[in-house]
């Protein structure tokens, strides 16, 4: 074939010119970074160059991509057929053309970009300023460094971007196109501030307990010492004030342990009706000392994409502070649905409240119209008043009632449940009304298989 | 995966991609300047409230651009369809945009003055409310450059609870002033900031059903009340 020793010129030297701005911007980035995650991101990011290079410039000649077919569905075709090796890819990779225009995006950058068709510019689905400067750069053959920039939704996450100058090398004339590699830097960039958080909010909170540890240690050393009883009375509240401590300080740890990794959504299978199960046997003697009966009679296996400790400790939670709020001698009920597509018109629709009741999404469903698992929590305790529903999930929100000290929660259950459920890219509903009860909606994606 | 398809002649496409291209960086504008606005107010950074002030011109400028580009879109290419939808809608939403920015501006202005006063406590509330708002922008424009009616329907509803959330902040700050007139002059601000905030939740369901329309050519107030969900 005619075109074949051009073509193989241009690719060789193709190559060539990737792999060398490719090494330098990664020394660069060497620079940047400490050496771990240095390490990490060259080798990939040298794995993904390599891979792609190949990939692109394997069989196919010039000629076989016609002239006569408009350009962008050129540029989809060429990509599709090669791009088999950058597809499994783990880290974000996609290939702008000159208009701007999203040609390839490879699954994890489907993924993380949340890109759900080609052909539409890159602003379409990052909207920062600074990532605009840099493809421009690219496009133009310039080369840059990285830059990272931080997205609010649907979960907080910094993601790093780095752009080379990439021309294929089967178009004639040459259509310079920029190769984008998106890493997900999260981790590194959260945790300093959420370590900050997490000490503000532990210190705070436990300067309580501890001053009346320390009020009632001070009594026992003073005039209480030879007085049993007041003695006995005050050992037993400081034992209740410590407890309440340990609560708090499990609850805290599994808040930041659902946090650090809540960008992340679960790929495991787990049984939603087994962790309800679960969480039900914990509670159980609790309840019937307080004559509480739950309600529970679905009996089918509800297999939903999710971590099965976290949905058990969603559960629980939830349970728990059902339990908390209700009345002796009511009842508690839990269910199980599923549907096969769940559309935000959904929420609210089948329930047994009046018409007064407070609603609020406290976490929308990030993906409508897939099939999803319902569970239900209905207690027939007092309700929530209107004020309170905007605030619940607040971390440390507690509602000041008739509760004993005892029963006081952390204020940092209903936190959790909304992590555990962001985490899960699920959603959290809730419907209140004074004196009618309260009920809350979790609703998770089901698994496929 | 979708795949979009050329129009026959490119220069097309380009208009059709540079109007994407504004509204993006419109958005992104004021996205950075409603988040800001709040931020100067709960860390009293009067400075970064003077940033979000100067970036109003800037919003201005893109929305006239917006409306020029449109028109000019319009009398060389004829639109029909999906593109005609899609080119009215992008003045619309350009025009509410633009109108955020502005209500940003504002909450700035009110921040330069608030950070004047003694510190008190109820910077939290606001926060909590710019958030939301925060959020349900971001969801209208990730629904709009998407062109996602799923998703714009879905911030549309959540739009209640920005409202709700308002209400509670109302007389929050309500009790505050009754309690302690001093505090009158602060919590007048803050009542306009979170007026402000519900109002660049309003936009944002303007722009859900700008891109409701533009999908199914459909109003999405009718249709929804049809469904039951209004």
């Amino acid at each position: 074939m005619e075109s074949e020793p051009t073509y193989r010129r241009l690719s060789s030297q193709d190559l060539t010119v990737v792999l060398t701005v490719s090494f330098t911007s990664l020394l660069g980035l060497c620079f940047l970074f400490s050496v771990p995650l240095g390490a990490t991101l060259i080798v990939a990011a040298m794995l993904a160059t390599i891979l792609i290079t190949y990939g692109f410039s394997s069989q196919k000649t010039a000629s076989e991509i016609g002239p006569e077919v408009s350009s962008l569905e050129a540029e989809q075709h060429y990509f599709e057929a090669q791009a088999n090796l950058a597809d499994n890819i783990t880290d974000a990779v996609a290939i702008i053309d000159q208009r701007e225009r999203v040609v390839y995006a490879n699954p994890a950058a489907q993924k993380l970009l949340e890109i759900t068709s080609l052909g539409r510019p890159l602003s379409t689905y990052v909207r920062e300023h600074s990532v605009k400067a840099v493809i421009q750069d690219a496009l133009q053959g310039k080369k840059t460094d990285a830059i990272t920039y931080h997205v609010e939704t649907p979960t907080e996450s910094y993601i790093r971007v780095m752009a080379s100058p990439f021309t294929p090398a089967i178009f004639d004339p040459p259509r310079p196109m920029a190769l984008l590699f998106f890493y997900d830097v999260t981790e590194y960039n959260l945790v300093d501030s959420q370590r900050a958080d997490f000490l503000a909010n532990a210190s705070h909170e436990l300067k309580t307990p501890i001053a009346s540890l320390l009020g009632y240690i001070e009594t026992l050393q003073g005039h209480a010492k030879d007085d049993p009883e007041a003695r006995e009375k005050f050992l037993g509240i400081m034992q209740s004030q410590a407890e309440r401590m340990q609560r708090l300080i499990n609850d805290l740890l599994s808040l930041r342990q659902i946090e650090q990794v809540e960008h992340i959504a679960p790929s495991e299978i787990a049984d939603l009706h087994l962790a309800a199960k679960a969480a039900i046997e914990a509670e159980e003697i609790y309840a019937d000392k307080r004559k509480i009966n739950i309600k529970f009679e679905t009996k089918k296996k509800s297999l939903v994409i999710g971590h099965q400790d976290e949905l058990i400790q969603l559960v629980l939670n939830l349970l728990d502070n059902a339990l908390k709020i209700s009345a002796d001698e009511t009842q508690i009920t839990i269910s199980i649905e599923f549907t096969d597509r769940w559309t935000p018109g959904q929420a609210f629709t089948a329930n047994s409240f009046t018409q007064n009741a407070s609603t609020r999404r406290i976490v929308p469903v990030s993906t409508p119209d897939k099939p999803h698992y319902i569970l239900k929590i209905r207690d027939q305790g007092p309700g929530f008043s209107r004020e309170h529903i905007p605030r619940l999930g607040e971390r440390f929100y507690r509602i000041a009632g008739d509760l004993s000290s005892k029963d006081k929660g952390t204020g940092l259950g209903l936190a959790i449940v909304k992590h555990i459920i962001r985490r899960h890219r699920g959603g959290l509903l809730i419907q209140s009304a004074k004196g009618e009860g309260t009920e809350f909606t979790v609703i998770l994606p089901a698994s496929e298989s | 995966m979708q795949k979009l398809v050329d129009h026959i002649v490119s220069g097309y496409d380009d208009d059709l991609n540079q109007l994407t291209n504004s509204l993006s960086e419109l958005g992104g504008l004021v996205e950075t300047m409603t988040s800001d606005s709040v931020r100067s107010i709960k860390k009293r950074d009067s400075d970064l409230a003077q940033k979000v002030i100067e970036m109003d011109k800037r919003a201005n400028s893109l929305q006239e651009q917006i409306d020029d580009d449109a028109l000019r879109l319009m009398a060389l290419r004829h639109p029909m369809a999906t593109d005609l939808r899609r080119t009215i809608g992008a003045i619309r939403c350009a025009n509410d945009l633009e109108r955020v920015g502005d209500l940003a501006e504002g909450i700035a202005r009110r921040a330069v003055s608030i950070n004047q006063e003694d510190k008190i406590d109820l910077a939290k509330g606001v926060g909590r409310i710019g958030k939301l708002v925060k959020t349900q922008l971001s969801g209208a424009l990730d629904a709009l450059l998407r062109e996602d009616a799923d998703k714009a329907l879905q911030v549309w509803i959540a739009d209640e609870d920005v409202d709700e959330m308002y209400n509670a902040i109302f007389r929050e700050l309500l009790t505050y002033m009754m309690g302690d007139p001093r505090t009158i002059t602060a919590c007048a601000s803050f009542l306009f900031v979170a007026k402000n905030l519900e109002r660049i939740g309003d936009h944002a369901t303007n722009i859900c059903e700008s891109v409701y329309f533009t999908v199914h050519g459909k109003q999405l107030v009718n249709d929804a009340t049809l469904q039951g969900q209004g």
